[in-house]
């Protein structure tokens, strides 16, 4: 009797967890791979969302999968998502849907807490997916290509797995969400655009910054490496230097490969002003030398480490120097590192950060080892 | 003719009545009542042949032989029983004539004096020849045995690629002797035990007497006993009294064809049962891990061996949760599966009409029908059927959009799986069907309740009086060695503790 009443139990239990009420056969499902979120042209107030659906029904085994947009507009996604409905032929399933790419003009006037509350609140988004901001015109355009699922190539092909000097790391939902409940003020997140419009070839733009809550701007381009150089943990890429002839006798440019690389930021307050801290250590080995340096001996590679270094702290100076003093977003770690060392004077500084982000003074050190000539 | 005893004429018209076994009484001193009896007995058994004769010496000695036609040697019985005794010179009859019959005149290796009409009657049908004597109330029962029996072949569904191929035939005697030639010592005991009510079958319990665990034999003495059936024709007729049930259909007495097989069990300490008229010994107690272990580990490399079994554990797994998880993830929980494979599933799926679950247990038992049709059809036809099962059920299903190329599969992936541990076919089956059923209803969480319910019931099953996971529930270094893995044979030192008392195997040598 016990058994029996244990089994009944234990089936009544499990049976509220899950059952065949959730029964969702795949046939019934209208997978959705991407989203796309502009703001209206007339009304910014109103969200406009483009989601890539998977065309399931039409595909054939030779040949790729196809896609459409099915577009919806609402004050909020889930309203927008819901006035879509009527339009498709199956159940919304957003278990697959990889990536959500932001319009630009949404992204400097909506607070990218409110889009990350209605994407990460509703239980059927994974939180895995990636956020990008589009540096074409509106979202939508990025995700228009019949022929593909755009939202699973960027996936596949152009969020980077390893990280490296060529692109910025993919932020994920639950990132993002991490980062902004444990106070992180500024965000960078990847931009997105076409290298071939009529090709539909796309590529990873320059990081959009945000200043606060909105979006204040791109990274230009050349700050790419070096701001990834200070604040990520890199296994890859390549720094190309060019020196002027000093007289020394040193080569005019040397292409190094990164093995890998640790940035670490460190803060102090002097009760006026900060200073902060950027230390790199950095692995190098020599893909190329300008000529006449066949076989050069150890105190050679000494004295070229010595430059490198000189040319890092030089760029990732003047990267962060620009960051902070062009968008005022502190997206290189400072507050973090500020109250993980300091929490209360964190909390002292909390909303005054942005004022005295202006005035700190940024110094940075690097050490750099070149651990292979590249010669046998 | 004069009518048979009193007894044994009851007990021969109420045959068939009774439930104990039946008590045809005992011989007299008349070799006229004698004959008379047993001839009653053999009524309508016309193979059953006898001769009376005379000693050509002295007309009062009167002898009577019976033996069945097609089971004697009918040659031995002429010239080394009957010419013997027709030729004899001294013969007198008198109180002394039977024990010199017995001792100086019949030549045969093996001959037991019995009065017992019930001893008479089963050695004539077994092939024995029984000798009557006039003016004795006893028989002599000479062994006369020849049967027609099957050459020693490799059994088919124990096949190996190394090692002895020597397997068991229908008869017992001659299976003892792949025992007894493999096992030379006086420590292998070998007791017979007449059962079955009409079909009187030997059956053997063999064990070596300085390895077994007295109490498993006495538990396995104790089974035996209490079976009370009227024939024991194979050795499962044994198992399902003797074994301990399992619902789910595991296996808790072991059965192969193999005398090596047997041998090494007997040296772990077990102990077998050999019915005559099976090839099919048992052994008892059976352990979870022996599904998976097969007499080939020993013979190759244990590293090979290793790998053999992890596989073989792999596939039971495979096989009795692979469609139940399938169901679970394509029903419920799609968020499991990578986009891609997730999306070339679903573009299988668009046009199938029926539930993922409903086309999972269609296709299965299509797949076991197709099975048992290749199991029962003659071998000829065979391929005959592969081919329409693979291109009809199979290509022609997904064409027709009846059934999803996934699930087909999966169901044929896990058909395969299922062969590779053929001794957990049933509980394979069971424990699919579990899983299927509560994955359907359930998802993954039925999976799981199915999973923990067959691990209780295997954690809760005994094979005579053994937990049925030993040794996996008490791991011990030694006896790891034998389980999932072999180890090589010099470092495998002990034998499982709960099947003996004498657990050293082999002595590391210094």
């Amino acid at each position: 009797m016990k058994r029996i009443l244990a089994a009944i139990i234990f089936l009544a239990v499990v049976f509220s967890l899950c059952g065949c009420q959730d029964y969702r056969g795949l046939n019934s499902l209208t997978f959705v791979a991407g989203m796309a979120v502009d703001a209206d042209e007339k009304d910014p107030e109103i969200l406009v969302v483009n989601l890539e659906i998977v065309d399931t029904q039409s595909a054939a085994a030779d040949s790729p999968m196809r896609s459409s947009l099915s577009e919806g507009q609402g004050r909020t996604l889930t309203e927008a998502i819901y006035n879509m409905n009527g339009k498709l032929h199956g159940e919304l399933y957003f278990g697959n849907c990889e990536l959500v790419v932001l319009g630009q003009k949404l992204a400097a006037k909506t607070d990218i807490g409110v889009l990350l509350e209605g994407l990460s609140r509703n239980a059927r988004i994974r939180d895995d997916l990636v956020i990008l901001v589009s540096q074409e015109k509106t979202a939508k355009e990025i995700l228009d290509n019949p022929d593909s699922i755009v939202s699973f190539f960027v996936g596949a092909n152009l969020m980077k797995k390893t990280p490296d000097t060529t692109g910025a790391k993919a932020r994920r939902l639950y990132e993002l969400g991490e980062m902004i409940s444990r106070g992180t003020t500024d965000l960078a997140l990847p931009a997105i655009a076409f290298a071939n419009k009529e090709a539909g070839e796309l590529r990873l733009g320059p990081l959009a910054i945000y200043s606060g809550e909105k979006m204040a701007g791109y990274m230009a381009k050349a700050d790419m490496p070096f701001f990834l150089l200070a604040t990520e943990k890199l296994k890859g890429g390549n720094y190309s230097f060019f020196f002027e002839d000093d007289g020394r006798g040193l080569p005019l440019y040397a292409s190094l490969l990164l093995r890998k690389s640790e940035p670490r930021v460190n803060v102090t307050f002097d009760g006026e002003r900060f200073t902060f801290y950027i230390d790199i250590k950095a692995e190098f080995s020599v893909s190329e030398l300008s000529p006449g340096w066949e076989n050069p001996g150890a105190p050679f590679f000494k004295e070229l480490e010595e430059r490198v270094e000189e040319s890092l702290c030089h760029s990732v100076g003047d990267m962060a120097a620009r960051v902070h003093g062009e968008f005022g977003a502190d997206i290189t770690g400072f507050s973090d590192a500020l109250r993980n060392r300091d929490h209360r004077l964190w909390e002292r500084v909390r909303d005054s950060w942005h004022d005295y982000l202006k005035d700190a003074v940024i110094k940075v050190s690097c050490e750099a080892d070149i651990t292979d000539a590249g010669l046998i | 003719m004069k009518k048979p005893n009193k007894k044994a004429e009851d007990n021969a018209n109420n045959k068939g009545a009774r439930t104990e076994p039946e008590n045809l009484g005992t011989l007299t001193a008349s070799l006229e009542e004698n004959a008379a009896a047993v001839s009653f007995l053999f009524k309508d058994v016309d193979i059953t042949l006898s001769r009376r004769f005379e000693n050509a010496r002295d007309g009062r000695v009167k002898f009577c032989v019976y033996y069945s036609d097609g089971v004697t040697n009918s040659a031995m019985a002429s010239e080394h029983i009957i010419e013997p005794l027709i030729v004899c010179e001294g013969l007198l009859p008198g109180l002394g004539l039977f024990e010199q019959v017995k001792s100086r005149v019949v030549q045969a290796n093996d001959v037991k004096a019995s009065g017992e009409l019930n001893a008479i009657i089963s050695a004539i049908a077994y092939g024995d020849t029984v000798l009557l004597v006039d003016g004795f109330s006893e028989a002599l029962i000479i062994s006369t045995k020849n049967f027609a029996l099957r050459g020693l072949s490799e059994p088919e569904g124990e096949k190996v690629l190394s090692g002895p191929r020597e397997g068991f035939t229908e008869g017992i005697m001659q299976n003892l002797s792949l025992l007894r030639r493999r096992i030379r010592t006086h420590h292998l005991k070998l007791r017979f035990k007449a059962m079955g009510r009409q079909t009187g079958t030997t059956v053997c319990i063999a064990y070596m007497d300085n390895i077994v665990n007295p109490d498993i034999l006495k538990e396995v003495e104790r089974r035996l006993s209490a079976v009370d059936m009227d024939g024991i024709l194979d050795s499962n007729y044994l198992v399902e009294h003797i074994a301990e049930n399992s619902v789910l259909g595991l296996n808790t007495a072991g059965s192969t064809e193999r005398p090596d097989v047997v041998c090494s069990r007997l040296l772990e300490g077990r102990v077998a049962i050999l019915v005559d008229g099976s090839p099919v010994a048992l052994t008892v107690p059976y352990l979870f891990i022996e599904n998976f272990q097969s007499n080939e580990d020993y013979y190759m490399s244990p590293i090979y061996a290793s790998y053999g079994r992890l596989l073989r554990a792999l596939c039971f797994v495979l096989t009795m949760t692979v469609p139940a998880l399938f169901v679970a993830i394509s029903a419920y929980h799609h968020e499991i599966m990578h986009s891609s494979l997730m999306l070339n599933i679903a573009v299988g799926r668009r046009a199938v009409p029926l539930p993922a679950a409903v086309e999972c247990f269609a296709l299965l038992i299509i797949f076991d029908i197709l099975r048992e049709t290749g199991v029962r059809m003659p071998s000829y036809g065979g391929q005959a059927l592969s081919i329409v099962g693979a291109l009809v059920i199979g290509q022609s299903a997904v064409e027709a959009k009846l059934a999803a190329a996934p699930m087909v599969i999966i169901v044929a992936f896990t058909g395969i799986a299922i062969l590779v541990v053929p001794r957990l076919y049933t509980a394979s089956l069971t424990g699919r069907y579990l899983c299927l059923i509560l994955s359907s209803t359930l998802g993954l969480l039925g999976i799981l309740a199915g999973v923990t319910l067959f691990l209780i019931h295997l954690l809760n099953l005994k094979s005579f009086g053994v937990p049925h996971l030993t040794p996996i529930n008490a791991l011990s270094f030694q006896e790891v060695k034998d389980t999932f893995i072999r180890a090589p044979w010099p470092s495998m030192l002990t034998r499982i503790r709960p099947l003996t008392r004498n657990i050293t195997r082999s002595r590391q040598k210094s």
